[in-house]
């Protein structure tokens, strides 16, 4: 009686399971296969015979660590920053007090409606002018700042009891302090969400990346890989260009198991409206 | 009970944070200073702690823009390519930077979206010096007037280069309103490449240089077979492409048609004999059934098909020569598209080096293109078997012809009996048109005429 349902939503989750694993799967297999075996059809689930090799070729053909450090550097600044400035906007928003407070926050919710292919080419003017075409700070300030962070945060700090704050200004802490000291702590798992979330985004993010930058000492991971795509379909190297997709997936994989716990704890309670 | 938290800005002090907001979007020190002072910044609209972050920011990267001036040049090169083609371009560029010393080349490679990546800096005035661009979409950029007009300079040979150094038909394509924007470092256009195993196994003569469109069905119907018997189809005679454009084009040309008239003001795909092609096209899959439906070919494009001994003969370029040379395990050449009533007329692409009218050294960007032309570059490039080199000498070299595919004298002959790709300003947005209006046509739901009359209201449209 009551092993049916549980058998049913077992399997659903089975099959969506399955259905998430395929593409890693394909990704996986795909890159560790000779050239010919790639194209064989009916197409084969498992690599035969196992060519290690592709992934030694990737780093021969193009300067990953190279691609891989600018994809940190970028994508771990955006993340620091943009939470940081998110969190104080947030709380700006949360707990202090001015003038036609709900409309700025009606504003920054709208920008979130414009979709950002909108954006890039007054954002690359604006980069040109202040010479960052093709350096690190064109690729990280337009990522600093996000209104949905602010609005993730401030829906946390809205929930926060006042009386935590309070204690802190009776103990002599300015606004600042009871910001850093106590607001801060208490919305540790939103931040990792947020952080996760940018993270994400920012180490996938092509378009922009691939506009800012010109020299190949600057590309990010996302951009170099696309250089390793052929302009003629027929003569890319998939197994090459599956093994660095592999390859670069793998720090998203470590942030995502690091920050687990708090991801979902934050998902769950930031998305929770008063 | 206590509220120390609330802070009521007085409206005095919000006038002059706006005032000082606004001179701070000028970026200057002195009002962020002021900004700062105020300790609004803090924890005040947090657009403002983006834009002292970028004003910072910009005090303290200034610098890096302007980088020691010295007395050498830099030219950008921009280019689409794979890692292969980038690898034998910096060779290339590192020879003429041995021989012109104060010229230093910087490649900007775009492996992707390119044409709008070249938009964008060609509309934020970062433009490259030399741009790489394809007859298919250069004619917006020449309509604009963005490049240099390269007839004199090839009308004054420097480097021994002189218009009959090329085909004519690449220099064609290059040539908006009768200026040449560019010079072609390679043509494309299409073959047929067939399987002369599959053929000896049915018994039946490859395809010889005079072959028309009615022995491409005859041919079609032999080598379309069920191999294992199990009442599907698994072998085809043809490869069939329902876009882009340059893979049907060629049955329009060959039978007499065109798709717009010499003056690119009249669509002219719905007239008859036009539509009457591209029903033949249509045809191959759902009347003569020697093509594959999209059922049949599943997620393969036809090189795949191709190299799993499925396909008998495929119409496509010479950028499908190094897979073949590599990885085909059968004995393959290549024979000209098949001839209609008008003959065996193909599209030719070219694409080539054009100089950006901002860039400062039109002299030394001429020379590079100058070298990336001669007999030498060119070599380097056809030797990597994906392009048919623009230069009427390399391509009728010895290296070139001796290397397989063993006729390859036919990607050369049909540059010359090809039709020059000359196309309208909002090209792109017109193929998108055609695609849509044809993909009932390609699956045998439509007839050619009727689709091609619907959509001509819209393309005209387009063509103004």
């Amino acid at each position: 009686m009551k092993l049916t349902p549980k058998l049913f939503w077992m399997v659903t989750l089975i099959c969506g399971a399955l259905a998430m694993m395929g593409p890693f799967w394909v990704m996986l297999s795909t890159s560790l296969m000779t050239q010919a075996q790639v194209f064989k059809f009916p197409p084969d689930l498992f690599p035969n015979p196992i060519q290690w090799g592709n992934y030694a070729r990737v780093f021969q053909q193009a300067p990953m660590l190279q691609y891989f450090f600018n994809s940190v550097i970028v994508a771990s600044v955006t993340t620091l920053g943009q939470v940081f400035l998110c969190a104080m906007a947030a709380y700006g928003f949360s707990r202090l007090h001015f003038p036609h407070k709900n409309l700025f926050f009606l504003v920054f919710l709208v920008t979130m409606m414009i979709p950002p292919q909108v954006n890039i080419v007054p954002l690359f003017f604006v980069m040109k002018t202040f010479h960052w075409v093709d350096t690190y700070a064109g690729l990280i300030v337009p990522g600093l700042f996000g209104a949905f962070g602010v609005f993730l945060l401030r829906q946390w700090f809205n929930a926060l009891p006042k009386e935590l704050e309070e204690a802190a200004y009776m103990d002599g802490c300015n606004p600042f302090q009871v910001f850093w000291r106590v607001a801060l702590p208490l919305a540790m798992p939103a931040l990792v969400a947020l952080g996760i979330f940018v993270f994400i985004s920012s180490w996938n993010s092509f378009m922009w990346p691939l506009i800012i930058t010109q020299s190949e000492a600057l590309r990010t991971l996302p951009v170099g890989i696309a250089a390793l795509k052929s302009s003629y379909r027929d003569v890319t190297d998939w197994s090459i260009l599956m093994a660095a997709s592999t390859v670069s997936i793998v720090p998203i994989v470590l942030v995502f198991l690091m920050g687990q716990r708090q991801f979902i704890q934050g998902i769950l309670q930031g998305g929770v409206k008063e | 009970m206590l509220q120390p938290c609330v802070r009521h800005f007085s409206p005095v002090k919000i006038v002059i944070f706006s005032k000082v907001y606004k001179k701070g979007l000028n970026y200057k020190l002195r009002g962020i200073k002021k900004i700062l002072t105020f300790s609004v910044a803090k924890t005040w609209l947090a657009g403002c702690a983006v834009t002292v972050c970028m004003a910072l920011a910009a005090s303290g990267f200034a610098g890096c823009g302007n980088t020691a001036q010295s007395d050498s040049t830099t030219l950008k090169l921009s280019t689409w390519g794979s890692a292969e083609e980038l690898t034998l371009l910096r060779k290339l560029v590192d020879a003429f930077e041995q021989r012109h010393p104060k010229v230093r080349v910087e490649i900007v490679h775009i492996p992707e979206n390119y044409f709008q990546k070249l938009h964008i800096l060609l509309a934020g005035g970062l433009a490259p010096d030399v741009i790489f661009v394809n007859s298919l979409s250069y004619p917006v950029y020449a309509d604009s007037d963005i490049f240099l007009p390269l007839d004199q300079l090839l009308d004054e040979p420097v480097d021994a280069l002189g218009r009959e150094t090329f085909f004519e038909t690449s220099l064609k394509a290059l040539t908006w309103e009768k200026k040449l924007y560019a010079i072609p470092r390679d043509v494309s256009n299409l073959v047929v490449y067939y399987n002369a195993d599959l053929f000896r196994q049915a018994g039946v003569q490859p395809p010889g240089a005079d072959w028309t469109m009615a022995d491409l069905v005859r041919l079609g119907k032999k080598l379309t077979r069920d191999v294992d018997h199990d009442g599907k189809r698994d072998q085809w005679g043809v490869s069939f492409y329902p876009k882009p454009p340059l893979f049907w084009l060629p049955f329009v040309w060959s039978e007499g048609g065109d798709i717009f008239d010499k003056t690119l003001a009249e669509f002219e795909l719905d007239s008859a004999d036009a539509a009457q092609a591209l029903q033949f096209y249509a045809d191959l899959r759902h009347r003569y059934h020697v093509a594959p439906t999209r059922e049949e070919a599943g997620s393969a494009n036809a090189s795949q098909l191709f190299l799993q001994n499925k396909l008998a003969m495929m119409v496509s370029g010479r950028w499908t020569v190094p897979v073949l040379r590599t990885q085909a395990k059968f004995n393959w050449d290549v024979a000209p598209f098949p001839r209609g009533k008008a003959g065996s007329v193909v599209g030719v692409d070219a694409s080539g080096y054009a100089i950006a009218k901002s860039t400062k050294h039109p002299r030394e960007s001429w020379e590079l293109i100058a070298f990336l032309s001669s007999p030498e570059a060119q070599d380097a490039f056809s030797e990597s078997g994906l392009i048919v080199p623009a230069r009427k000498d390399v391509a009728q070299s010895e290296a070139f012809l001796a290397a397989p595919p063993a006729h390859g004298r036919y990607f050369v002959e049909s540059i010359e009996t090809g039709y020059p790709s000359h196309t309208p300003v909002r090209w792109n947005e017109i193929a998108e048109e055609l695609n849509l209006a044809l993909e009932p046509v390609w699956e045998g739901r439509e007839k050619a005429g009727v689709a091609m009359r619907r959509v001509a209201p819209r393309i005209e449209k387009l063509l103004q």
